[in-house]
């Protein structure tokens, strides 16, 4: 912890704390502003504009009987664990990254990592969209070419899934069964730059003293993994799951676009961020809305709190 | 050394390039604001989702003819996707910064439109000065269009609140070349059982030639159409037992109340057929066509992947355009009354004709900079030479009458033989729409049937009519509640100075509209308690 100063210490060069109020100006008026406005309209029946009816809590006890909300936690429950799985690639790519000995094939290998990032968020939406359509999408053909198809049949009758038939192709998106799984399939191989070059940050302040010191001890490349690699990027790792929890609680893009503002079929592919989006925009209930991004808010500060109390970086 | 001369030609470049955007930006805004003439300049803006092939250049003409006329305006379109455009709209709406001209339609409500636009019933009633030396000359402009302007009333409110510049009517179109191919013949299917013969001629010839290709080009967008279309088909005996004044008008407030009095269901013998017909129909699209959007279909029909597809007038151009084929057009085919199966429900086909046709409806927000600019703007796209512009360079069918209907838009002029169409499922509202969406795959799906649809909808069907109902009732109030302050102003000023005319006018018409809008809020509750006290209303 800093050690504390004096008043007139910290006010010596009062000055330079003046350069700091544009930002603080900015931030207040396009974070912290809109932020208080919610809290403020979530006591409100309030579609929008100047005209508002004060309310209490009573779209705070209508979240309480809002089971589409409720049921949108499981969804978002199961895509939180599905993306942690999902960091596991990253992990590895940036291992093996870090172990390259040729620094050139190690920077052209970084390059080939981030160059997908050029690409607008939007555009990737698309081609998965594109990926997964029923009759001219890549995947199906994929399966059909493969053969693989054939095995998911055999593999729905015998576990009667009801999602895969023999000739229909596969409706990705237009089966409740197969939302969840295509909402995980998106974004394979699942190698996000991002999260590649954080746990390469870490990976690249390992001394080299510890590894002499393992191939002394004569530790093979999984040891060296599990043993050093791994507890010694744990703080990015740790980061990166925090970042991937409030991404995933407050996303709501990909299921728009892929599913559209009902959230598909018998409304699986509903998160919490589609429902405020919906209740808002389409229903025109914003202060409703405005109360399921309290709570929104509140359930992730109350996830990030646990994290960082309880993943514990034990190096 | 080297790395000095780099940096400063990577700083030289930041800085030509800012001097550049600088420059430009300077340009533009000294461009608009200025005319020929010196006065100033009054920049117009238009919003709509029309981004099919026509329209666009459509608004572009127009604009550059009443700039021409007037050199002091300028007429600037902003084109939204018609998926985005209903939460673009609402946020333009609430923030205070709408466009000074907005297509009417999506992401609208009653409640909306009382709140944020200005109503034009008075602007109706006036002769339309760009008529002049038509044989409109003199007629009030609600008199000039096909649909006596019905398409911008809104009967809620007793209000215009728009004015259609083009028509609509639906259409099946079709791949020539491949019907050729398929069938032998070009003659496109004149009832539904030629209809679904050919979708299992097209399956066969799929099958036989190992194509991809499906009979219709379906997507929740073009398949919802023709699946509507033909449910309503099935509701027309059952809406007229559920009004026996004998109106044929079902508002969803008495929808909802019929409903609450178990009057009808989706398992009523009329419903039950028309979720029979579409989930027959949907089974000769692609599987999961509801997660598709338009231009899925659309790539798919153009890319030969679908024998035809069922879209409005509007899509024509761009079909015509995109397709390297020969288009068919024909009507959609509804079952006959003496279908066998599905004829006992129906009278028989719906006319295009019946209600309003209108396409692109605009209205003017209150929050417009320049009011009187925009409203004779209006007023020149509704006038016959604005008609004929929109039509000639559109290719859509004209609103306004007296305007000339280019042979490759004469298909698509509103039929006016057949009958009333039936009340759809989806009347309710937000809420309605969410439940038939989400358990749409149960009627749809090759797994699907329309018992497993009406099961999995039988209680939250009803209880969304009822949330929907109750949010009717919030935005009615609303209403009632603006509307008596502006019917106060207007009765103090028509008492104050009863030698105005004008202001007599305009206390008549807010009272008629506050009128109409507590009658319905009346109704509305009376269905709510009465649906609460299980009384009838």
């Amino acid at each position: 912890m800093p050690a504390a100063i004096s008043k007139r210490k910290a006010l010596y060069e009062w000055k330079i704390y003046l350069f700091l109020v544009p930002s603080l100006l900015l931030i207040g008026i396009f974070s912290y502003a809109p932020a208080f406005s919610t809290v403020y309209h979530s006591f409100f029946r309030w579609s929008g504009g100047d005209a508002k009816e004060f309310i209490g809590l009573a779209n705070f006890k209508n979240i309480l009987a809002d089971k589409v909300f409720w049921n949108s936690f499981v969804t978002i429950g199961i895509l939180v664990l599905a993306n942690m799985v999902k960091m596991v690639p990253s992990i590895f790519m940036a291992v093996c990254i870090h172990r390259l000995k040729s620094e050139r094939w190690q920077y052209n290998y970084r390059v080939l990592v981030v160059l997908p990032m050029i690409v607008p968020s939007l555009v990737v939406l698309f081609i998965w969209k594109f990926f997964f359509d029923p009759t001219q999408g890549v995947l199906n053909h994929f399966l059909d070419a493969t053969g693989i198809k054939g095995f998911l049949v055999d593999l729905d009758k015998l576990f009667h899934w009801g999602v895969f038939f023999a000739d229909v192709p596969i409706a990705w998106l237009g089966t409740p069964g197969l939302i969840i799984p295509s909402l995980i399939i998106w974004g394979f191989p699942w190698i996000g730059a991002v999260g590649v070059l954080i746990y390469l940050a870490g990976l690249q302040s390992i001394g080299t003293e510890v590894y002499e010191a393992a191939q002394l001890d004569g530790v093979n490349s999984l040891q060296k993994f599990w043993c050093i690699e791994f507890p010694l990027i744990m703080t990015q790792v740790r980061i990166s799951l925090v970042l991937l929890v409030i991404g995933t609680l407050q996303s709501y893009g990909l299921q728009y676009l892929l599913l559209g503002g009902n959230g598909g079929p018998g409304q699986k592919g509903m998160v919490p961020g589609l429902w405020m989006f919906s209740k808002a925009f389409a229903a025109g209930e914003f202060g409703y809305a405005c109360a399921l991004g309290l709570f929104l808010f509140v359930f992730i500060l109350t996830l990030t709190y646990l994290n960082n109390r309880y993943v514990r970086v034990d190096k | 050394m080297r790395e000095r001369i780099l940096n400063t030609i990577g700083i030289g470049l930041l800085a030509v390039c800012f001097l550049i955007a600088i420059a430009r930006i300077v340009f533009i805004r000294f461009q608009s604001k200025s005319s020929v003439d010196g006065s100033k300049v009054v920049e117009l803006r238009i919003a709509h989702w029309q981004l099919e092939n026509g329209p666009r250049a459509a608004f572009e003409a127009l604009a550059n003819e009443y700039s021409r006329r007037h050199p002091n305006v300028r007429i600037t379109q902003i084109p939204i996707p018609e998926r985005i455009y209903g939460n673009w709209l609402v946020t333009q709406l609430v923030g205070g910064t709408p466009p000074d001209l907005i297509q009417l339609g999506i992401g609208m409500n009653d409640e909306r439109l009382a709140r944020f636009f200005t109503p034009l019933s008075e602007l109706a009633d006036r002769p339309n000065p760009y008529n002049d030396g038509t044989p409109f000359e003199g007629k009030p402009l609600r008199d000039t269009f096909a649909d006596g302007m019905q398409g911008g009333y809104y009967p809620n409110l007793v209000e215009f609140y728009g004015v259609p510049i083009s028509g609509k009517s639906f259409r099946m179109f079709y791949n020539l070349d491949l019907l050729r191919e398929i069938t032998g013949s070009e003659r496109v299917p004149q009832t539904y059982d030629e209809l679904i013969a050919l979708c299992k001629r097209t399956q066969e010839y799929a099958a036989e030639k190992h194509v991809r290709m499906v009979p219709i080009a379906g997507s929740k967008y073009n398949g919802g159409i023709l699946m509507q279309a033909l449910f309503t088909s099935q509701t027309q005996k059952l809406r007229e037992r559920l009004t026996p004044t004998g109106m044929l008008v079902t508002p969803a407030s008495m929808l909802a109340d019929r409903l609450l009095h178990k009057q009808w269901s989706l398992d009523t013998p009329d419903a039950k057929s028309g979720l029979t017909l579409m989930r027959e129909v949907a089974q000769y699209m692609q599987p999961g066509f509801m997660q598709l959007l338009r231009d899925d279909a659309m790539l798919l029909f153009v890319q030969r992947g679908a024998v035809m597809i069922t879209t409005g007038s509007w899509d024509a151009t761009s079909i015509r355009q995109e397709s390297p084929f020969r288009i068919g057009v024909g009507s959609i085919p509804y079952p006959a009354p003496d279908h066998p199966v599905y004829g006992r429900f129906t009278y028989g086909s719906i006319a295009d004709a019946e209600g309003s046709n209108a396409g692109t409806v605009l209205g003017i927000p209150r929050d417009t900079k320049h009011p009187e600019e925009t409203r004779d703007f209006l007023q020149f796209l509704g006038s016959v030479p604005g008609g004929q512009i929109w039509t000639d360079r559109s290719g859509w069918i004209p609103s306004v009458m007296g305007t000339k209907t280019s042979p490759d838009a004469a298909p698509f002029l509103p039929n006016p033989n057949g009958y009333v169409a039936g009340f759809s499922y989806l009347e309710g509202g937000a809420d309605v729409g969410g439940i038939v969406d989400s358990n749409m795959h149960n009627l749809v799906s090759s797994y699907g049937s329309v018992d497993r649809f009406i099961a999995a909808t039988s209680k939250s069907y009803e209880r969304a009519w009822v949330s929907d109902l109750q949010r009717n009732r919030r935005a009615q109030a609303d209403i009632v509640q603006r509307s008596d302050t502006q019917v106060a102003s207007f009765l103090w000023l028509a008492r104050k100075h009863p030698e105005n005319a004008e202001a007599q006018h305009k206390a008549d018409i807010a009272l008629q509209g506050a009128d109409a809008s507590e009658r319905t809020l009346i109704y509305t509750n009376m269905v709510l308690n009465s649906k609460a006290n299980n009384t009838a209303p």
